[in-house]
């Protein structure tokens, strides 16, 4: 980890610190992506639009949850409040983060957390250990967060890799019209490719079925709306 | 029925012969699967390749693409790494001082040379290419053309490759026959038949096969068996242009696994002729081209030791190949129902990287103008003709251009600049250029292999100054200067952005690129 303010977790060294989970709108969380897993899916098209992405470092896929329309914006937070009902796990773990033992093995790792993170404070908010260094409540939420989205990885990366793999993924320019000149443009994002879902056929498609990528593809097509409200809040926050 | 062309046999493996094979049939895919056409390609099983052409042009990505290939796997299979153009070090004075890029870059205004007026007009301190072209300082950092997120084939800026051609052949080789349909038979060729009127009809191989044809490529490299051997093509040699006649090659190691990958292929002027420094993710080609006439071997081989000596390499238990040849080209290189490709075709010095993308070129033109019938084949082949002898011209003009900018004292030097050895057409467009920028309008507008960019890249870049009699008007002033702002806008955000070659790949061998 190149992030010096990163500190692995430690019942000792972390046994005052509190997490003041009241701040929304910090830094940290200002993105205007977030990764999410497969098995998210199913709660958040309700409210995020959702798209694939490519992780910068690897190319690899990753489905996202499109929060805002340039970079570092959240459109979600407003007025330190988180505009919607569900969060993805990505931000619900925040401010910690996962350390892999071996980079891209996601069977095993330790919890960090970033300390340069304004929520990380001395006095008010959540305790992570108890007086007897035994996890809180609340990080074992924590801890059960990071559970999730690891044991999610491997079924995660194989329905991408399939999706890939069975052609349904397309590039897509996203252009917004936000009452500027001319449309504000998004680039690397992908969808689902509707025309080839259309097209799945004998074997292919009950492939697919029995995969879930139906369903999956499904969902992603039904998030799409939530992009005119991302278009919406940014207009009235003009 | 008989008259049909269903049948094309190419002679010879290699580079250019798989890389035909592989461009024809992508091509054709319907006709081959129906039977319509077949493409066989037959090679000796002992005759090793020359294997020294190691550098692209960037049409070599669409030309794989074309036939299916995947970028990931080439990277992989091939050892080939990222080519963005040229730096021509030294090649101004005997000191060895100072560089010019030609880039792949495909500079905006080639056709109207709004650019280059601009920069000489406002007499612009800093060189040519860099203020133009992102590529400049791309190169000077190593760094790769593209991201790992960036698909198969696309990138930010213009690239072709490094690749070690052995591997290349068998690669295209295995690609050819188990995707594309091409029937591979390994035999040596005992004899060519000819029917009555001297078309070759099938060649005889030592497995007593006879191997009937329509219409047969050339791909046997420098003996150029069928259209020179057979048909007595005779070979147009251009040594009066083109001086270099030997090369001794070699290659170097890099000191670690961590040791940058060059983004351009280096060439370094020398006394009586100039090395190349090719780098592959596993190893440098370095070769010396030189003149025999000019240099003795023992001098050039000095002359290539210093040289790696100088760049880091290490000298120890090099094994030193020398290359013997003849700048030229065939006279013609259709004839009857013989088309050569490759080395059978002709050979230029490595200068610029032609011997490739000629390659690519001709298969190309094959394709498009197969005859369907026997009796039109003619008309493709004079076609054909008419366009290689007019490409292999100007490539020998666009070489010969480089040695005649030098300000070297040597004699090998001073002769490339006697008027006696200049082509009349350069001649004449290098008068034309004293007062007139080199524009889109002195070049064909199609088939053009060097475009007027890189003519300027060239001239420009070399001490070479066009002086154009009126003011910049305010107009093009401003435009252009707009251009040089988001041009350095674009730079600082790739050299802020882009990995380096050595990351790149090393990523592309774990992760792949996607095909989206």
């Amino acid at each position: 980890m190149t992030n010096n303010t990163l500190e692995l977790l430690d019942s000792a060294k972390h046994r005052n610190i509190k997490i003041d989970t009241s701040l929304v709108d910090v830094p940290h969380n200002k993105m205007n992506t977030a990764t999410v897993t497969v098995g998210e899916l199913v709660n958040l098209i309700h409210e995020y639009p959702i798209f694939i992405t490519k992780n910068p470092n690897t190319g690899q896929f990753l489905f996202s949850a499109l929060l805002g329309v340039e970079s570092g914006e959240n459109l979600y937070i407003k007025d330190n409040a988180w505009q919607a009902r569900y969060l993805p796990l990505d931000v619900l773990r925040r401010p910690f983060q996962a350390m892999l033992a071996k980079e891209d093995d996601f069977t095993s790792g330790r919890i960090a957390i970033d300390l340069a993170n304004p929520q990380v404070k001395n006095n008010t908010g959540e305790s992570l250990f108890d007086q007897q260094g035994e996890p809180t409540d609340y990080l074992k939420r924590i801890q059960n967060t990071f559970a999730q989205l690891m044991g999610n990885t491997a079924q995660n990366n194989a329905v991408l890799e399939d999706l890939y793999k069975y052609d349904l993924l397309e590039s897509i320019v996203l252009e917004l019209d936000l009452g500027g000149n001319k449309p504000t443009k998004m680039n690397g994002l992908y969808t689902i490719n509707k025309e080839k879902l259309a097209n799945l056929t004998g074997i292919a498609l009950e492939d697919c079925h029995k995969k879930g990528l139906l369903q999956v593809c499904h969902l992603i097509m039904s998030s799409g709306a939530h992009v005119e409200k991302l278009i919406r809040w940014t207009k009235e926050r003009k | 029925m008989k008259n049909f062309i269903k049948s094309i046999v190419i002679v010879g493996g290699g580079t250019a012969g798989w890389l035909t094979a592989g461009i024809l049939a992508s091509r054709f895919p319907a006709r081959i699967a129906n039977k319509e056409l077949t493409i066989t390609l037959c090679e000796s099983p002992n005759i090793s390749t020359v294997g020294v052409g190691e550098g692209t042009w960037p049409t070599m990505a669409s030309t794989l693409k074309s036939m299916g290939i995947s970028e990931t796997d080439f990277f992989k299979e091939c050892n080939a790494s990222f080519k963005q153009g040229s730096k021509f070090v030294g090649w101004d004075n005997d000191q060895g001082e100072g560089y010019y890029y030609h880039p792949f870059d495909d500079l905006q205004h080639s056709v109207d040379g709004v650019f280059a007026e601009y920069w000489l007009k406002e007499n612009i301190k800093a060189p040519f290419s860099k203020h133009f072209s992102v590529q400049h300082e791309i190169c000077q950092q190593n760094l790769a053309p593209k991201s790992i997120t960036d698909p198969e084939y696309k990138s930010s800026a213009n690239y072709g490759y490094h690749l070690d051609a052995g591997l290349f052949s068998t690669f295209l080789q295995k690609h050819c026959t188990e995707k594309l349909g091409i029937t591979h038979v390994l035999a040596e060729v005992d004899k060519v038949n000819q029917d009555s009127k001297g078309n070759v009809n099938s060649v005889s191989l030592s497995n007593n096969q006879l191997l009937e044809g329509d219409l047969f490529i050339d791909c046997t490299g420098f003996k150029s068996l069928l259209l020179g051997q057979t048909l007595g093509v005779k070979f147009k040699p251009v040594n009066d242009i083109l001086f270099a006649d030997t090369a001794l090659a070699t290659q170097v190691n890099y000191d670690d696994e961590n040791s940058p990958i060059a983004s351009c292929t280096k060439s370094t002027a020398q006394d009586s002729g100039w090395i190349w420094d090719i780098g592959l993710p596993t190893r440098r080609g370095v070769g010396y081209v030189f003149s025999s006439k000019h240099s003795t071997h023992e001098k050039a081989k000095e002359n290539l030791l210093a040289y790696i000596e100088s760049t880091g390499g290490n000298t120890d238990n090099l094994s030193i190949r020398e290359i013997n040849f003849t700048s030229g080209h065939r006279e013609k290189f259709w004839c009857k129902n013989v088309v050569a490709v490759g080395l059978s075709a002709g050979f230029l010095e490595p200068l610029e990287a032609s011997a490739i993308v000629l390659v690519e070129l001709s298969a190309m033109m094959i394709a498009e103008q197969l005859p369907i019938t026997k009796d039109t084949m003619d008309i493709s082949a004079s076609r054909f003709n008419k366009t290689f002898s007019y490409r292999w011209s100007r490539a020998i003009d666009f070489l010969k251009l480089h040695y005649t900018l030098s300000n070297r004292k040597t004699a090998f030097w001073q002769d490339n600049r006697k008027t006696s050895s200049i082509p009349p057409r350069l001649q004449d467009l290098t008068k034309l250029w004293q007062h007139k920028i080199p524009n889109g309008h002195d070049f064909e507008a199609t088939g053009e292999l060097f475009q007027a960019t890189s003519y300027q890249f060239v001239l420009y870049g070399s001490q070479f100054r066009t002086t154009p009699p009126f003011k910049l008007e305010p107009f093009i002033k401003n435009y252009v200067a707009d251009h040089v702002n988001q041009n350095k806008h674009k730079e600082k955000q790739l050299l802020s952005t882009l990995p380096t070659n050595r990351d790149l790949l090393n990523k592309i061998y774990k992760y792949g690129l996607s095909k989206i």
